[in-house]
C-alpha cells in the first residue's frame, strides 16, 4: 500500500519497463564517463511539485541522500561514493570510487525502498522519522484533509504533471493521469470488499481474497484479472542460530520435504491464483532458472528423513511461528507443521498476531526463551527478481534478516554478482547464488501468488504492470 | 445535589488514573513493539533501534508513563505515532459515525424492544408471549456477523434498497445519513432489543402482582391504563439501567459491526491501533472512553431520582 501510494504522489528519477529494463523517468537525459565513476544526471523540463515549485536537482540529492541510508541497494551504492553534489538546478552529479553496474537498476527499483523523489525540505527529515508533509510530482496529489487514516485517501489529478512521450510500458514511459479523483477506502472485511463491489458501491479491489473470487466471476458487469505481472513469493524461514536448524542437513530434510503444490493449493486455491516455481528468483524475470533446485520442494518425505538422521536430529522441539491475522502465512504454518510432523519432527505451533511475530523473530534465544524455529514470510517478484534485491538472500551472519544464515561462500558469490561488469556475467553469478542458496538453505520457495483485480466493466485502461497503477485509467460510466 | 454531583465527579479522577495506569502498563507488557511495524519488514535491527529512540520508546517506563500523565493532564492526548495527527483530532474525526450508529441502535432497541415486552407482559403464557420469547432468544443466539451478511445479502444486493457498506455524514443530506445507518443499527440492535424485551417482560409481570396495580384494578382501571400508567413507569428504574448498560456495551462493542459494514468509527480505530501497537490513540480512545462510563453511570444515577422519587441522592 506504501509503495502503490508513493507511486502516485511521487516520481522517480528511473522506472522500469514492462521487461524489466531501467528507463528515465524524471530523468531527460544521463552520461556515464568512460572510467564507469561518474555520473551525470539532467532532469526534465516542466517538472514541478504539487505546491506549484519546480523540481531542482537539489531535491533530488537530498532524496537519494536519504534514500540510501535504508535501502539495501542504496546502501551499496552509498558505500562506494565519493561525493553525490548538486551542479546547477537540473543537473546533479554522482561520483563513485568504483563502477557499479546497477546503478541505474538501483534508482529504477520498485520495491522494498523506492528511491522516490520529494522536496529538499521533507527529504531532509532523518529516515527514522515519519514525514508530516506529502508533497510529490507525480501524477496524482494526495489530498491531506480528506484523509482518514486507516479508513480513507482521497487523490486527486495532477493537472500540472508532465508525462514522458513515450508509451506507457511496466512503470515508465507516459504516466498520464485520467481519473479527477480517486477515493482509496480501506474496507477491512473481505465479504463487505466484494458486496460494495457487486453493489456498485467501488470501482475496483486491489487484490480480491482467493476463496471470494468464484462470487465476483459469478457476477454480471465484474472482471477479475491477474494484473500482476510476477505476484509475491510465498517464503519459509528457518532459524540458522539455533538448533535444529543449525544443521544444514536438518534445513534440507525440510527444503526436500516441502511440495510447493500442496502450500499453493491450501493458501491459494484456485489454479490460475497461483504459480509454481522452482527458482529462488521470480520465474519469468531475467535472472529465473532452475539451476541447483534439486533439493527443492520435491515432496520426498523418504529422503528428508534420511537427511534429519544424517544432520543428527534427535526430537529437539521446532516452533512454528503462525501469525492469525494473516490467512496465507497462518494456514502455511499449518501445512508446514503437518509435513514437518510427517517426516517425524516435533512440531509445536505457537499462535500470535503479525506484529507480535515481528518483534519475535527478532529475537535471538533458545526457544526456552522466548526464541523460535520458523516462520513464513512472502516478498514481492519484483524485488525477489534479483540478487540486490531479495532481502532473505544475504547470509552475512548478524547482519542478515532474522534466521541469521551465514555463510561466507554465498556472500562470496553476492558480491562477485555486484562487481560482474556485465548482464551475462550477473546472470551466470546469479545461478551460482541460487544453487548455493539452496544448499545452504537460507530460505525456501514456496511458488508464485498471483494476485487477482476485481473492477467493474466501467473501469477502462487496466493493464498488466508490476503492480496495480492508476495512470492511464479511466471510468466510462 | 451539588455536593452528590460534586463527589462522583470527583470520583472519577482516581477511576481514570487506575485505567490511565492499568492500560499503559498493558500495551507495554504486551508483546510487539510499534518501532518495528514503522520500520518496515525489511528494516535492520539498527533501523529499529533509531525508530525506537525517536518515538522515545528507549526510554524507561516510569519516564514514559510520567510523560504521558502530564500531558494528559495538560488536555493533550499525543500523537499517532504512525500518522502523526493528534489523538483528540482522530477521535474527533471517527466519533461522528460511533455515536450515531450507537444512537441509532439504541433507539432501535427501546423503541421496539420496550413495547415487545410490555406485550409479552400483557399476554404472558399466551402466543404473542410466546412469539416475543422466541424472537428473543433468537436476537441472543444468532451471531452479529451472520445476521449482518444476511442483511446485506437480501436489502444491498438483491433488493438493492440499501447501501451495504459506508458512512454519510447528516453534512451528505439527511436521506444518505439515515440510509448507511439503518443495515448496522438493525443488525447491532438485535441483541440490545432482546435484552430490553426480556427485562421489560419480567419486571412488568412481577409488577403486575403487586398491591398497587391490584388497587388500581378495583379502582376499575382499565388494563392498557394499568399497563402504561402505572406498571410501566414502575418498571423504568430496571428498563433505564439495562438502556444505560447496553449503550455502554455498544460503544465498546462496535467493532465488529464497524468493520462488517465499513463505519470509520472509533472501534474501528481502536483496533487498528491496537493491531499496530500505536500506544497514544490506544491509551487516549480508553481514557475518553473510561471518561464517558463514568459521566453516563452519573446520568443514569439522576434519571433514577427523577423516576423514582425514593431514591435520594
Amino acid at each position: 500500500m506504501t509503495r502503490n501510494f508513493g507511486y502516485l504522489v511521487f516520481d522517480t528519477l528511473f522506472a522500469m519497463d514492462a521487461d524489466m529494463r531501467p528507463q528515465p523517468q524524471m530523468v531527460k537525459s544521463y552520461d556515464l564517463s568512460a572510467d564507469g565513476l561518474t555520473y551525470a544526471f539532467t532532469l526534465r523540463d516542466g517538472l514541478k511539485w504539487h505546491d506549484g515549485a519546480p523540481v531542482k536537482a537539489e531535491d533530488c540529492v537530498a532524496s537519494l541522500l536519504r534514500w540510501w541510508q535504508k535501502d539495501q541497494m542504496g546502501q551499496r551504492i552509498k558505500a562506494r561514493a565519493v561525493s553525490l553534489e548538486t551542479i546547477d538546478d537540473k543537473t546533479f552529479r554522482l561520483v563513485l570510487k568504483e563502477p557499479f553496474g546497477l546503478t541505474i537498476d538501483a534508482l529504477a527499483q520498485m520495491d522494498v525502498y523506492v528511491p522516490f523523489i520529494m522536496p529538499k525540505r521533507i527529504a531532509e527529515t532523518p529516515p527514522s522519522k515519519v514525514i508530516n508533509e506529502v508533497v510529490g510530482s507525480g501524477p496524482f496529489k494526495f489530498v491531506a484533509k480528506e484523509w482518514q487514516p486507516g479508513a480513507k485517501l482521497v487523490f486527486e489529478k495532477n493537472a500540472d504533471y508532465v508525462s514522458r512521450p513515450e508509451p506507457m510500458s511496466g512503470l515508465s514511459g507516459g504516466k498520464t493521469p485520467k481519473l479527477d479523483r480517486i477515493e482509496w477506502i480501506i474496507i477491512k472485511d473481505p465479504q463487505t470488499q466484494v458486496s460494495a463491489l457487486a453493489a456498485g458501491e467501488i470501482d475496483m479491489i486491489e487484490r480480491v481474497p482467493f476463496d471470494l473470487l468464484p462470487m465476483i466471476k459469478e457476477t454480471p458487469k465484474l472482471k477479475i484479472e491477474a494484473l500482476s505481472t510476477y505476484g509475491d513469493q510465498l517464503m519459509l524461514r528457518m532459524n540458522h542460530k539455533m538448533p535444529p536448524f543449525d544443521k544444514q542437513e536438518v534445513r534440507q530434510a525440510v527444503e526436500i520435504a516441502q511440495d510447493q503444490k500442496t502450500y499453493m493449493e491450501a493458501v491459494v486455491g484456485a489454479p490460475d491464483g497461483y504459480q509454481l516455481c522452482n527458482s529462488i528468483f521470480t520465474c519469468g524475470s531475467g535472472y529465473a532458472t532452475e539451476v541447483g533446485t534439486q533439493l527443492l520442494a520435491k515432496g520426498d518425505k523418504a529422503k528428508a528423513r534420511e537427511l534429519l538422521i544424517k544432520g543428527g536430529y534427535a526430537g529437539q522441539k521446532v516452533v512454528i511461528l503462525q501469525p492469525t491475522d494473516n490467512p496465507i502465512f497462518s494456514t502455511a504454518s499449518l501445512v508446514a507443521a503437518q509435513t514437518l510432523r510427517q517426516i517425524g519432527m516435533n512440531v509445536e505451533v505457537q499462535a500470535m498476531d503479525w506484529p507480535t511475530l515481528q518483534q519475535r523473530r527478532a529475537k535471538d534465544a533458545p526457544l526456552d526463551q522466548g526464541g523460535w524455529s520458523l516462520f513464513f514470510t512472502s516478498g514481492p517478484g519484483v524485488a525477489i527478481a534479483s540478487p540486490l534485491t531479495n532481502p532473505l538472500l544475504p547470509a552475512s551472519c548478524e547482519k542478515a534478516w532474522a534466521g541469521w544464515p551465514c555463510d561466507s561462500e554465498a556472500e562470496r558469490l553476492m558480491d562477485a554478482f555486484v562487481k560482474a561488469p556485465g548482464a551475462a556475467q550477473r546472470k551466470e553469478l546469479a545461478a551460482a547464488v541460487q544453487t548455493r542458496s539452496l544448499e545452504i538453505v537460507t530460505y525456501i520457495p514456496l511458488g508464485q501468488m498471483n494476485y487477482t483485480t476485481g473492477y467493474r466493466d466501467v473501469v477502462k485502461g487496466v493493464r498488466k504492470a508490476a503492480f496495480f497503477t492508476f495512470w492511464g485509467v479511466s471510468i466510462d460510466r | 445535589m451539588f455536593s452528590f454531583l460534586a463527589r462522583r465527579l470527583a470520583s472519577t479522577i482516581p477511576v481514570l488514573l487506575v485505567v490511565g495506569v492499568f492500560i499503559f502498563l498493558l500495551l507495554r507488557l504486551s508483546p510487539g513493539d510499534p518501532a518495528t511495524v514503522l520500520a518496515g519488514d525489511q528494516a535492520t535491527p539498527e533501523q529499529i533501534e533509531a525508530v525506537r529512540r525517536n518515538l522515545g520508546l528507549d526510554q524507561s517506563l516510569l519516564i514514559q508513563f510520567f510523560g504521558w500523565l502530564k500531558r494528559v493532564l495538560a488536555g493533550d492526548l499525543g500523537q499517532s505515532l504512525f500518522s502523526n495527527i493528534a489523538v483528540m483530532d482522530l477521535v474527533l474525526q471517527r466519533l461522528g459515525p460511533t455515536i450515531a450508529l450507537a444512537l441509532a441502535t439504541i433507539a432501535l432497541a427501546v423503541l421496539i424492544g420496550v413495547p415487545l415486552g410490555v406485550l409479552a407482559a400483557w399476554k404472558v403464557g399466551r402466543w404473542p408471549d410466546q412469539l416475543v420469547m422466541a424472537i428473543a432468544s433468537a436476537g441472543f443466539s444468532i451471531p452479529l456477523f451472520i445476521f449482518a451478511f444476511g442483511l446485506i445479502w437480501l436489502f444491498g444486493l438483491k433488493l438493492r434498497w440499501l447501501p451495504v457498506q459506508g458512512y454519510s455524514p447528516p453534512s451528505a443530506g439527511v436521506g444518505p445519513f439515515l440510509a448507511s445507518l439503518v443495515l448496522p443499527a438493525v443488525a447491532l440492535s438485535v441483541v440490545y432489543l432482546a435484552l430490553i424485551a426480556r427485562i421489560t417482560r419480567a419486571t412488568i409481570v412481577e409488577l403486575l402482582n403487586d398491591d398497587f396495580i391490584r388497587t388500581a384494578e378495583a379502582k376499575g382501571a382499565s388494563h392498557s391504563r394499568i399497563m402504561i400508567k402505572h406498571a410501566l413507569r414502575n418498571a423504568a428504574v430496571p428498563i433505564l439501567t439495562v438502556v444505560g448498560v447496553s449503550f455502554s456495551m455498544l460503544l465498546g462493542g462496535v467493532v465488529v459491526t464497524e468493520n462488517i459494514f465499513n463505519i470509520p468509527g472509533v472501534g474501528r480505530l481502536v483496533a487498528d491501533a491496537i493491531l499496530k501497537r500505536d500506544y497514544p490513540i490506544v491509551q487516549g480512545v480508553v481514557l475518553l472512553f473510561a471518561g464517558f462510563y463514568v459521566v453516563l453511570n452519573l446520568v443514569i444515577d439522576l434519571c433514577y431520582a427523577a423516576l423514582d422519587p425514593r431514591v435520594r441522592l
